[in-house]
């Protein structure tokens, strides 16, 4: 616990994470993986049937990416994405959520959105990629308001997503 | 600001948080329970100043106070402060999950797969 309070770092942590990872394929794949509709497979659950609703992905600034979470039998909502930023093979910047999905962004306004970056770089000969996620809660929204879109409809869900991790 | 101070007990804990002199009494109950006066020699600042700074911590979860024979003497909390370090943990699962899915299509998209056992 020492450690946890040391300096600010409990106070970023609590408005922002990072997971780094060294993922086993080069920057331009991964970027493809996140970027390309026909290779954004494997982000609904993989435990689950495909859904048949297509995958949406228009990768440029202000265009989404959209995608049908088969959370579990009876729980389907559209996640996804809107575009910041794209650099090729180096990094995407997104406000996280779609319209008409979880998190909505018809209800949230623009500067209360999730921001997420995925920052790529090529590792060693260029045939692994260190892929570093951050997902960030902007500083417009209050801890409180945060809080009350994250719990909207959410919590069984997630409980099921950590029960699942934990299996 | 006031809000935070009066709002539900996560907005007061990140307000609580929001200060540096305040952080640095958490850091120094990290080490274990003090008293008032042992918690204002580092900082150079008068009792109530110290006074006001635990009310604002202990409002918000994340210390507690309690008698000794003698001395009042002040120590963390952790059920506020695991609040506030817990608060984000189920989209990092997420996304951990995620991209453990991540990995495995990357080695499906490899064109020229690797041998692996």
């Amino acid at each position: 616990m020492t450690a946890t309070l040391s300096g600010q770092t409990l106070t970023e942590s609590a408005r922002s994470f990072t997971l780094t990872r060294v993922v086993d394929a080069p920057p331009e794949l991964v970027y493809r993986a996140w970027t390309e509709a026909e290779h954004l497979t494997w982000y609904p659950n993989d435990s689950r049937p495909v859904p048949d609703e297509p995958i949406e992905v228009d990768a440029r600034p202000g265009g989404e990416f959209r995608v049908l979470m088969d959370e579990y039998e009876g729980k389907r909502y559209w996640a996804g994405g809107r575009y910041l930023e794209l650099v090729p093979f180096e990094r995407i910047v997104f406000q996280w959520g779609v319209r008409g999905g979880w998190p909505d962004l018809d209800e949230i306004p623009e500067d209360q959105r999730f921001i997420c970056t995925v920052a790529l770089a090529p590792v060693g000969d260029g045939s692994k990629t260190e892929h570093v996620f951050t997902c960030a809660v902007p500083a417009a929204l209050t801890d409180a308001d945060a809080q009350k879109w994250l719990a909207t409809g959410m919590k069984q869900g997630w409980a099921t997503t950590i029960a699942r991790l934990a299996a | 600001m006031t809000d935070a101070a009066a709002g539900d007990p996560l907005s007061r804990t990140f307000f609580a948080l929001a200060d540096p002199t305040r952080r640095a009494i958490l850091a120094r109950l990290a080490e274990g329970p003090a008293t008032i006066g042992e918690l204002a020699e580092p900082f150079a600042l008068s009792l109530p100043t110290v006074s006001r700074h635990v009310k604002v911590l202990e409002r918000a979860g994340l210390i507690a106070k309690e008698r000794n024979a003698q001395w009042r003497t002040v120590r963390l909390d952790s059920a506020g402060l695991k609040a506030a370090d817990d608060w984000l943990a189920p989209y990092r699962a997420f996304f951990e999950q995620r991209f453990d899915a991540l990995e495995a299509h990357l080695k499906s998209m490899k064109t020229t797969p690797k041998d692996r056992s």
